[in-house]
C-alpha cells in the first residue's frame, strides 16, 4: 500500500513511539489524525503540522469513541489505516512480599489496565472496521503489543491485555481479511521513551540491555519504520511482528 | 450467460451454507437456513464478488435477504456489465 495521501488514525500519537510515528507518516504524505487524552501535546500538534487532526478522547469510553469516529469519517468520508498505539504500560505482580506485609495485584489496575491496552483497541476498532467494510476500503490496522503478551513476570494486566491484542489480531486478520483488509501486530521489546523510563529502574533497564543480543535498547524510530513497514507489505496478514534487538529469542 | 450465473449462483450459495440444491428456493430465508451464521454470510459475499468479478454495494448487501434477493442482485449486476 502506498501511504501517500491516505487517511490514518494513530491513537496515542501525542507522545512517545505514536508521535514519531506520526511525524513519519506526515514525511510520507499521510493525513493523519492522532486521538489522545494528553490535551498540551495535542494542541502542539495541531499548530505545528500541516494535514493533522487532532482530537481529545479518552479511548476506554465506547460512547466517546464512536462519536470520534463518526466525526472523522464525516470529515474524510474514508478511514484508510488505523494504528491501535496507545497503550499504558504498568508493572504489578499478581502477590508480592513488601516490608508492610503480602501484597495483591489491585483489582482497580486489573481493571484500568485491561481497559486502557485491550478494551480501548476493541472500541475503537469496531467502529473503524464498520466504516471500511462500508466503503468497502482494503485498509489496515496495525495493533502495537509487546513482548510481555509473552507472559512477562510482574506485568500481570498489561502482559494479559497485550495477549489479548495478539488474539484481536489473529482473528480480526481472518474475518476481515477476505474483504482486503489487513490485521497486523507490532512487538516491541524495550524502547527508549519516556514511559519506559518512568515505570524501570535505571538498574532494571541495565539488566534487560545486557539481555538484549545488541545490548541495546530501541529507539522510537525502530519501531515507526517497523509500522510503516508492515503497512506497505501487502501480504503480511495476522503476525505480531517483534522488533525488540532479539531479546526474545 | 444469464443462466449459467445463475447456476453458478446456487452452486456457490450451497456451497457456502453446505447445503443441496434441492433444500433451497428462492423462497428461502438465509436467516432460516441452519447453517448460515453472519460470519458464513460475509463468505457467500466474498465469494459471489470473486465469481463475478463486481463489488456489491452496501444496499445490495442489506437486501440479500433470501435466496430470490440474492439472485435479483447478481442479476442486476450481470446485466449491467452486460450492456
Ligand atoms: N515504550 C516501550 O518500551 C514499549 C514496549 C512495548 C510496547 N509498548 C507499547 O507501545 C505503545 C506506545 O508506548 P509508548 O512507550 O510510546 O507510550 P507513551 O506513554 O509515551 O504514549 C502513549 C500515549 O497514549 C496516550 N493514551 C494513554 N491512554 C489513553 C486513552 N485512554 N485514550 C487516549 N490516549 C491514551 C497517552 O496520553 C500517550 O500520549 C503502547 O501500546 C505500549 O504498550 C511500548
Amino acid at each position: 500500500m502506498d501511504i501517500t495521501g491516505k487517511n490514518i488514525i494513530v491513537t496515542g500519537g501525542a507522545n512517545g513511539i505514536g508521535y514519531r510515528l506520526v511525524l513519519d507518516l506526515l514525511q510520507e504524505g499521510a493525513n493523519v489524525c492522532v486521538i489522545d487524552i494528553d490535551q498540551a501535546r495535542l494542541a502542539d500538534l495541531a499548530s505545528q503540522r500541516d494535514r493533522v487532526i487532532t482530537v481529545d478522547c479518552d479511548l476506554t469510553h465506547a460512547l466517546e469513541v464512536e462519536a470520534c469516529i463518526e466525526s472523522i469519517f464525516s470529515k474524510w468520508q474514508c478511514i484508510d489505516i488505523l494504528v491501535n498505539n496507545a497503550g499504558v504500560l504498568h508493572s504489578s505482580p499478581l502477590v508480592s512480599f513488601s516490608p508492610d506485609g503480602i501484597k495483591k495485584h489491585l483489582l482497580g489496575d486489573w481493571d484500568k489496565i485491561i481497559s486502557a491496552n485491550l478494551s480501548s483497541v476493541f472500541y475503537i476498532t469496531v467502529c473503524v472496521a464498520e466504516k471500511m467494510l462500508l466503503k468497502r476500503t482494503r485498509g489496515v490496522i496495525v495493533n502495537i503489543s509487546s513482548i510481555s503478551a509473552n507472559g512477562n513476570a510482574g506485568q500481570t494486566a498489561y502482559s494479559a491485555a497485550k495477549a489479548g491484542v495478539n488474539a484481536l489480531t489473529a482473528t480480526w486478520s481472518k474475518e476481515l481479511g477476505m474483504f482486503g483488509i489487513r490485521t497486523v501486530g507490532i512487538s516491541p521489546g524495550f524502547i527508549n521513551t519516556e514511559s519506559t523510563h518512568k515505570i524501570l529502574r535505571e538498574s532494571a533497564i541495565k539488566t534487560i540491555t545486557d539481555k538484549v543480543p545488541l545490548r541495546k535498547l530501541g529507539e522510537v524510530h525502530d519501531i515507526s519504520s517497523g509500522i510503516i513497514s508492515v503497512i506497505k507489505n501487502d501480504f503480511i496478514n495476522g503476525k505480531v511482528i517483534e522488533i525488540d534487538g532479539g531479546l526474545t529469542i | 450467460m444469464v443462466d449459467a450465473g445463475v447456476v453458478r449462483l446456487i452452486e456457490i450459495i450451497c456451497s457456502v451454507l453446505n447445503v443441496s440444491v434441492e433444500s433451497i428456493d428462492d423462497l428461502s430465508m438465509l436467516k432460516d437456513i441452519d447453517t448460515w451464521d453472519s460470519l458464513r454470510h460475509m463468505e457467500l459475499i466474498v465469494s459471489i464478488e470473486s465469481e463475478f468479478n463486481i463489488e456489491l454495494t452496501y444496499e445490495d448487501i442489506v437486501n440479500m435477504k433470501s435466496v430470490g434477493d440474492i439472485k435479483k442482485t447478481i442479476l442486476k449486476s450481470i446485466k449491467q456489465d452486460e450492456l
